[in-house]
């Protein structure tokens, strides 16, 4: 069975250009996040 | 329940249903039925994906978390966008490749018909029951606060979402999620609004949030690793990627969901907004229980949050005991109260000295309230044995009865049981179309016919909703309602996503090592389970692991056990 290649299909995303960005945005936001409650967690406690 | 509050929740859910059955014109065909006749845009795939995902429990108990336990059950839900990218990269373009209508589909193609069968006997053994929680875990919350009785209550809940469902299948399903799952996060939103309104006058969100921070409830992430704890960073990153991996790229009431989006691009988009919004979603309903924390530092709460077990106490052998308890613990709110006002003011006036005196007498007032309680609580056990001591469930639905406006009350309702038809839709329309195309077509002399598989289709869905229906009536003693969805979904995940992983990344295995692996590794994981000495997140990690390992061993070790395709 063939395995898709990783940057996948073959029409681009309705935003940023490639699917390689949006991949980057979404995982980008985890780390903004997980910033974001580190320093609540580190500040309120 | 005020006739407002009767009113705007009956509207409202009457509107549901009608717009569902609306929507199940036109669905004359398996495609549709199954898939939606893959013509859903983006948004709305998005906003099912989401609302499958996020059952009455999620609103219901996720607020009691943040009551009890803070911010820390949001780590449960940071390996989901990571795993939005894996599928976004490998899964989704293959199913969509395939264009095949359930995910189970693919282990034949890759595998055997043996491993499809395995797969998808999981799966409906899995989600079956998990139906029969989702109706039951809001049934039993929802008959307790407002005195109804717990088996129409299920019946009542199971009624919303069956007509349309049978009906429209996952094009029904489909639109009305998104129209729900829009209205209910406006409701939570207005909730939300209404808890920092709700606080004293000369408290702002500020002070509400300092007042947790101090008692340790914003507690959003934890460092250490320790394989038995639940929630951590680690677990969270790790168990939760397998979790969320596992259920978004092979449970059929998610994969059903992003297969009606229109090409693979939009199924990608479906799942990338759901990587963006879960997390910040997850953190603001837990928010609202930390709120509504604050919010009973200044105004008491009850000694304990379920009423029925309340006035079994109150009226049992050990009535005393409880009065003496509940006496004893509105006496210490109030000392404490009283001292958090002194503490603020001295915090807002900058002195020091007062502050540090405040916090004393507040320190020693919030020991003594929860010596009340475990005093009240122990009388509860002493008046019943196995009475369930364990309020968590109980906590927003009263905080929404006793402080919310009459309207809003109605609505919050009518939110929570809109999200109890979102979840059973999709696990209805899943079983059915795994039990129609996964195992009825696989048996000689099955109809073959579009009409006669649309007719045996909608009597699955018909069969599925009554069997949830009867496992949440006979349902019982589950302990903390998130968890046990969560546990019985990590049970199998592992397992499964390690089938699936190793189809799609072992191409020397063949059919009989993952099918053997895949049944060592499965009771490997109940083993686990019973053992109790690892987090339940940690079971998706290690079936997957097992499963993969063991599938690759067997086929290094057994030649005619390997794919002879490559």
């Amino acid at each position: 069975m063939n395995t898709p290649s990783a940057g996948g299909g073959d029409e681009p995303p309705p935003l940023l250009g490639s699917w390689t960005m949006l991949y980057a945005l979404v995982i980008g936001a985890l780390v903004v996040t997980l910033v974001l409650l580190l320093w609540l967690t580190w500040a309120f406690t | 329940m005020r006739v407002l509050d009767w009113t705007v929740m009956l509207a409202t859910l009457a509107g549901f249903v009608a717009y569902g059955v609306w929507r199940s014109r036109g669905t004359h065909d398996l495609a549709g039925y199954w898939v939606a006749g893959r013509q859903m845009p983006w948004p709305m795939v998005a906003l099912s994906v989401m609302a499958t995902q996020a059952s009455a429990v999620t609103f219901l108990a996720t607020p009691g978390q943040g009551y009890v336990g803070g911010l820390s059950f949001v780590q449960f839900y940071f390996g989901l966008p990571i795993a939005m990218v894996v599928l976004c990269m490998t899964l989704v373009p293959l199913y969509q490749r395939l264009r095949i209508t359930t995910a189970y589909e693919f282990l034949e193609k890759r595998f055997d018909g043996k491993t499809r069968s395995l797969t998808a006997a999981l799966f409906l053994l899995q989600r079956g029951l998990a139906a029969g929680i989702t109706l039951y875990a809001p049934a039993l919350v929802l008959s307790v606060i407002l005195g109804w009785d717990l088996r129409l209550t299920c019946v009542f809940m199971g009624l919303l979402s069956i007509v349309y469902t049978v009906m429209g299948g996952s094009r029904a399903v489909g639109h009305t999620q998104a129209l729900q799952f829009s209205i209910i996060m406006g409701t939570m939103a207005v909730a939300f609004v209404w808890v920092v309104r709700t606080l004293p006058t000369g408290v702002g969100l500020g002070d509400a949030l300092w007042v947790a921070g101090n008692a340790g409830k914003l507690n959003a992430v934890d460092l250490h690793f320790d394989p038995k704890s639940r929630f951590n960073l680690w677990a969270g990153l790790l168990g939760g990627f397998f979790l969320q991996l596992s259920y978004f790229g092979t449970d059929q009431s998610q994969v059903g969901r992003i297969l009606t989006a229109r090409s693979t691009g939009e199924s990608r988009m479906a799942l990338l907004f759901n990587g963006l919004f879960k997390v910040p979603m997850q953190f603001f309903i837990l928010l609202l229980g930390v709120l509504v924390f604050s919010y009973h530092q200044f105004v008491p709460a009850p000694v304990f949050f379920n009423p029925i077990e309340v006035a079994r106490a109150r009226n049992g052998a050990h009535a005393a005991q409880w009065r003496a308890g509940e006496a004893a613990h509105l006496a210490a709110a109030a000392a404490q109260t009283e001292a958090l006002r002194a503490r603020l003011a001295a915090r807002h006036a900058g002195d020091a000295a007062a502050e540090q005196a405040a916090a004393a007498r507040q320190s020693d007032a919030t020991a003594a309230r929860a010596a009340a309680r475990a005093q009240a609580v122990e009388a509860l056990k002493a008046t019943d044995p196995s009475a369930n001591t364990n309020d968590t469930n109980y906590v927003f639905l009263s905080f929404v009865l006793t402080a919310l406006p009459a309207g809003i009350v109605g609505l919050v309702l009518a939110a929570i049981f809109a999200a109890s038809m979102n979840s059973t839709s999709s696990e209805l329309n899943a079983l059915a179309s795994t039990t129609i195309n996964d195992v009825v077509r696989r048996i000689p002399g099955a109809p073959t016919g579009e009409a006669a598989l649309l007719h045996w289709s909608r009597a699955a869905t018909l069969f599925w909703a009554l069997f949830a229906v009867l496992f949440a009536e006979t349902a019982g003693g589950m302990g903390s309602l998130v968890e046990a969805v969560n546990i019985l979904g990590s049970l199998f995940y592992g397992t499964i996503l390690g089938i699936f992983l190793t189809g799609f990344m072992l191409a020397r295995v063949g059919g009989s090592a993952v099918f053997l692996a895949a049944i060592v590794a499965e009771v490997a994981v109940v083993v686990c389970w019973k053992q109790d000495r690892v987090g339940w997140l940690w079971f998706n990690l290690i079936g997957c692991v097992l499963t993969m390992g063991l599938a690759g061993l067997f086929a290094a070790m057994v030649p005619r056990w390997r794919n002879r395709a490559t």
